[in-house]
């Protein structure tokens, strides 16, 4: 078996909060584990757990920060909580590819679903499960579709679009006045 | 000396607008990516008016292997359109042989990192016919090795070719994180590298600061500039605001910081 370079070890431990538990408290074990090439073994022992945690959470804070970017008003609605909801389990797995941040939006709404289905923004939603889909149509009727003309929430219909060539479109049709 | 702003949507009015005292914007290559011919024309107005410099977040030069080449390509691209001055990039890894890390980590200081970094610098600045210059980063956790981070970088420069973008902000918050000197470890880099410098508030929570990019400039970093100043022929000074835009007068104060900078060296 190949030795693991550093490099490839670190990101490891930095993707997976389970990995930084184990290295806190049985640091040699963890790099033996990891197979970390013993010439490298000392750099590895010598970093500080808690240095490593504070480093883990700057990326956490970046993935965060994608999904705020694509649910802002279910991140608004949960206030102070909106970080710690995340955090509790995004530190334990990472999305991979280049829909990753809608993959992250997703799961962290499935999982509000369960304990603060209040706070979801439907229509954000909708947008991130159309993005990682493949349909090419898809009609949602909402009552809380924002009206920045209105400054409300109206009742009205969300449509979603996939083009052929370019991503995705969305439309929104309000009723009544 | 070029004072100017990491150029981002959100400013994009107020440049347009043209305020006094930017006369140079970096450009973030991997804002550009995707934006196809809207965005090379909007490079291209860019480039009429202001002195540009193209910089990268996700080249990853300290990962061991290729670089990612359709990255390299994307850069190479944006790189084209926006013809600038000189590109840069970080001194760290983003991504590793198993996944993507979305963010900047530090590269152990070894001989093994210096060759894998000064190869992947040499190959992005051939590629992009461009000078490179190479940024230190902020990070939680400290590799303690044989090299000195002063000697990598100093070295990594020497090999390489590359200048330095010496990011103050980055520096303090590192000094006060692991608690080192900040003007001993200045003045252990040779002062030919340093060509550009970046600067933006730091914040701070409990006992550890972070570079949200969101804070106004404090006075203990201009300090610390006018120190990098006085050390080193730096030809630009970039203030790089990424979160919490404030208005275009609070905007001004902080290029005005920065103008005073230049015009005091």
């Amino acid at each position: 078996m190949n030795a693991t370079d550093l490099i490839t070890a670190t990101g490891r431990l930095l993707r997976d909060g389970k990995l930084r538990d184990a290295f806190a408290v049985a640091p040699a074990a963890v790099a033996g584990e990891l197979g970390v090439r013993e010439a490298d073994q000392s750099m590895l022992l010598a970093l500080a757990p808690a240095d490593l945690e504070a480093q883990a959470r700057v990326l956490l804070r970046k993935r965060f920060g994608l999904v705020r970017r694509l649910l802002p008003m279910t991140c608004a609605r949960l206030g102070d909580q909106a970080w710690p909801a995340f955090f509790a389990w995004g530190r334990e797995g990472w999305p991979e590819g280049e829909e990753a941040g809608y993959r992250d939006a997703d799961e962290y709404a499935q999982r509000l679903a369960a304990n603060r289905p209040e706070a979801i923004c439907r229509p954000e939603w909708n947008r991130v499960r159309f993005a990682l889909g493949s349909r090419r149509l898809a009609l949602h009727w909402l009552r809380e579709l924002p009206n920045s003309v209105h400054r409300r929430s109206r009742w009205g219909c969300q449509i979603l679009v996939r083009g052929r060539v370019e991503g995705w479109h969305e439309f929104v049709v309000f009723l009544g006045l | 000396m070029k004072i100017g702003l990491g150029y981002r949507r959100e400013l994009s009015a107020w440049i347009d607008s043209g305020p006094p005292g930017v006369s140079c914007l970096e450009i973030t290559a991997e804002h550009f990516y995707e934006s196809g011919e809207a965005g090379r024309e909007r490079l291209g107005q860019l480039r009429g008016r202001f002195q540009l410099y193209v910089h990268g977040l996700g080249l990853s030069l300290g990962t061991p292997g290729p670089l990612d080449p359709e990255r390299m390509e994307q850069f190479a691209r944006v790189s084209a359109a926006a013809d600038p001055a000189w590109i840069s990039e970080h001194v760290a890894f983003t991504r590793t042989s198993e996944g993507d890390l979305g963010h900047l980590n530090p590269v152990p200081p070894t001989k093994e990192s210096l060759a894998i970094l000064a190869g992947h610098a040499r190959e992005v600045s051939a590629r992009c016919g461009k000078p490179l210059l190479l940024e230190n980063i902020t990070s939680h956790f400290r590799w303690e090795g044989k090299l000195t981070e002063t000697s990598f970088l100093n070295e990594l420069c020497a090999r390489s070719g590359c200048g330095l973008l010496l990011d103050v902000t980055n520096l303090y918050i590192n000094s006060r994180n692991h608690h080192f000197d900040a003007l001993q470890w200045l003045h252990e880099i040779d002062p030919r590298h340093i060509v550009e410098l970046h600067l933006v508030g730091y914040s701070q929570a409990g006992e550890r600061y972070f570079d949200d990019h969101a804070q106004p400039v404090q006075g203990e970093l201009l300090e610390l500039a006018r120190e990098v100043l006085a050390h080193a022929p730096v030809r630009a000074i970039i203030l790089e605001r990424d979160e919490d835009f404030p208005g275009p007068e609070a905007m001004a104060v902080e290029i005005s910081k920065l103008t005073a900078l230049g015009e005091r060296n």
